[in-house]
């Protein structure tokens, strides 16, 4: 069997996963999309193959790199089961990335093909991107591919940390990127340690750095030339992504980011080529919070729901230090940066993170804290129910106060609020908001 | 025991005593009753699960082979879930485990009934025999559907199917005396110890089997 021969095989074999494919149980929406995506590509790829010489190295080799991506596309969403990931929430987040990331390809206004799937690690949380645009515009939409860890699959305030990936995600996209790049990273780097690499290499070998520092450098025989301009695009690109996590999922963002980040990296100091020191992202979050002005209440004077905010920013901010040597944007820098940030997201219907009325996050806390999945159903037995939207981060933000503070009510009845069920409570409440929405969508089918 | 009207009903919740939540429009509150909506998750018998219901499976004191038993247990069901504006066909002779769309919490002294809605028994669907609800349960309620009828029923997730009616205990139950089901606080279907409690009407645990050599 010649290459040529091998290819138009595995062609083959490609069609056949994707008639099984049709024989599956996929999320809402079915893989519709997806599979009529995968089986053009296929067709196209048959096409630039046919002509091809059996043996011609360099065809060969550009097309089994296709075919082999194409197989692996095919391959994700047998992962894709509804039953693998909270779907409400993934819902949520289709909703959310599917504005942002509309753009133009062959066709106007096309929008990507966003799959959501599970797979295993704590850390599984990404997006798969198709970054070739110039191989892409062969084709026709771009797939975007959500990964969900299986394992946490309830956890739905851990997904908070979807909101770093979706800033990846935009990153990618021109559009968004130049807007990105001009409104955002300009200037959160337009001075301080991580503006250039000569300012980072002196700032991460200065003699003031912390002794953990100093140590991960000798334990892997790290020198100043390991950090060249892709390493530090890389660490402005996270910081970025940082930004836009808490910007577009609020205070469960910066929760859901110290819970993941301090278990893979409890000292905060580790780095590598494509993450800064952990420690420098939490003393950004924690100044945007200082900017943002989240963590003195706006407009709360409930006395309960003062002392349960302050547990928790207390619980969010703890460790972070806004001085010294992890503290790279100064805040002027920063609050230009959230600025352009804001301005951006506010062109997208739904992106930005409003910060909740008083009384809405009231209604969601005493929710959680009587054992009642939290969403914007009235509970008071009115002759017409008041229905309310309530916003999924909304749900998420409420959760991890939760989390954080001490119970007032005290019901037997309830079980001990541990992070799992709070985790369900707020899973659920997000499913019966989308009930909740779907009537108040179509009034005349529920009154 | 006395059954509640709707002004008891709506009485009771507004002081959360009993919650049932979301009620989505007004037409889910009946005279003297309220009506639960079809969940999201379908438990139904896997074709090649298992060959019969064996109480001697969730026996934890005959714990022979732990592993084969859990084995039978889980095999037995086929988990569906099925988002909004999506359905779900029951065939007739069909039993699936659903939840309810709403989370029901009740108080000390009322006790709750499921029964079918008429409108939908009079298509066929049954929402068999497990009905009672006891005080201070709170959680989703698993109804038993069965299409006692000779045609396919769709089911779409918030449809109302089933109804729920409370009465009033003579003696409130005091949280002391209670020992909350095996249910209380579940968010989906899950199939409960048929054996538990009743472990000595159960044949005597099989000899574990002899290592070889």
């Amino acid at each position: 069997m010649n290459p040529k021969q091998f290819l138009l095989e595995e062609c083959e074999n490609i069609q056949l996963v994707l008639g099984e494919m049709l024989s599956r149980d996929y999320l809402a929406g079915g893989a519709a999309d997806f599979h009529h995506e995968l089986t053009q590509r296929l067709e196209i790829l048959r096409r630039m193959i046919a002509p091809i010489e059996a043996t011609d190295p360099d065809p060969i080799s550009l097309f089994s790199g296709e075919v082999s991506q194409l197989s692996e596309l095919a391959h994700r969403i047998e992962r894709s089961h509804a039953g693998e990931f909270s779907w409400p929430f993934a819902e949520e987040l289709r909703a959310l990335t599917d504005p942002l990331c509309r753009e133009d390809l062959r066709t106007p206004g096309r929008e990507p093909i966003i799959r959501i799937l599970a797979e295993g690690g704590l850390t599984a949380y990404r997006i798969f991107l198709e970054n070739d645009l110039s191989r892409i515009q062969v084709f026709n939409r771009r797939i975007f591919t959500i990964v969900f860890p299986r394992t946490l699959k309830h956890l739905v305030l851990s997904h908070a940390i979807f909101g770093h990936e979706i800033g990846h995600a935009a990153w990618s996209i021109p559009r968004l990127r130049s807007r990105l790049s001009g409104e955002v990273s300009q200037p959160l780097f337009t001075s301080g340690p991580l503006s250039s690499v000569t300012n980072a290499r002196a700032w991460l070998t200065n003699a003031n750095a912390p002794a953990e520092v100093k140590e991960v450098i000798a334990q892997y025989n790290w020198v100043p030339e390991n950090l060249n301009k892709d390493v530090l695009e890389s660490w402005q690109e996270e910081l970025l992504c940082d930004l836009f996590g808490l910007l577009t999922f609020g205070p469960a963002f910066l929760a859901a980011h110290q819970a993941l980040l301090s278990t893979v990296d409890p000292h905060g100091f580790s780095f590598g080529d494509d993450h800064p020191p952990y420690v420098t992202r939490r003393a950004m979050l924690g100044r945007a919070i200082e900017y943002l002005g989240w963590s003195n209440h706006p407009g709360i004077t409930e006395e309960f729901l003062r002392s349960a905010l302050d547990q928790f920013w207390k619980g969010q901010l703890k460790d972070v230090r806004i001085t010294g040597w992890p503290d790279v944007i100064e805040s002027p820098q920063l609050s230009l940066a959230i600025q352009g940030l804001q301005s951006i997201l506010g062109d997208v219907s739904r992106v930005l993170f409003i910060y909740p009325s008083a009384l809405e996050l009231q209604h969601i806390l005493a929710m959680l804290e009587a054992g009642i999945p939290p969403c914007g159903a009235d509970l008071s037995g009115a002759k017409e129910p008041h229905l309310r939207n309530v916003d999924f981060r909304t749900i998420l933000f409420a959760g991890w106060v939760r989390w954080h503070c001490e119970p007032t009510i005290t019901d037997s009845t309830v079980h001990d609020p541990t992070f799992s069920r709070i985790n369900r409570l707020c899973e659920r409440g997000m499913l019966q908001q989308r009930a909740i929405n779907l009537v108040k969508k179509r009034p005349e089918s529920g009154l | 025991m006395s059954a509640l009207s709707k002004l008891d009903i709506r009485r009771r919740m507004s002081n959360q005593e009993l919650v049932v939540s979301p009620l989505l429009s007004a037409k889910q509150m009946g005279d003297s009753s309220v009506d639960l909506r079809v969940g999201n998750v379908f438990l139904t018998v896997r074709a090649r699960g298992i060959s019969h219901v064996d109480p001697r499976v969730y026996n934890k004191k005959d714990a022979t082979d732990g592993h084969e038993n859990e084995l039978i247990r889980r095999q037995k069901h086929e988990r569906h879930e099925i988002p909004f504006e999506t359905t779900f066909l029951l065939h007739p002779g069909m039993l699936a485990l659903v939840p309810t769309l709403e989370w029901v919490k009740l108080p000390a002294d009322l006790q709750g009934v499921v029964t079918a809605r008429s409108c939908w028994a009079r298509e066929g669907l049954s929402i068999a025999t497990a009905t009672l609800i006891n005080p201070h349960y709170h959680g989703i309620i698993t109804l038993e559907l069965a299409n006692l009828g000779q045609i396919p029923i769709s089911l779409y997730p918030g449809l109302r199917i089933a109804q729920i009616a409370f009465y009033n205990l003579e003696t409130s139950m005091p949280i002391s005396e209670v020992r909350l089901s095996q249910f209380a606080g579940t968010f989906e279907p899950m199939q409960g110890n048929i054996v538990e409690g009743d472990e000595a009407f159960m044949p005597p645990p099989r000899k574990p089997p002899k290592a070889d050599g």
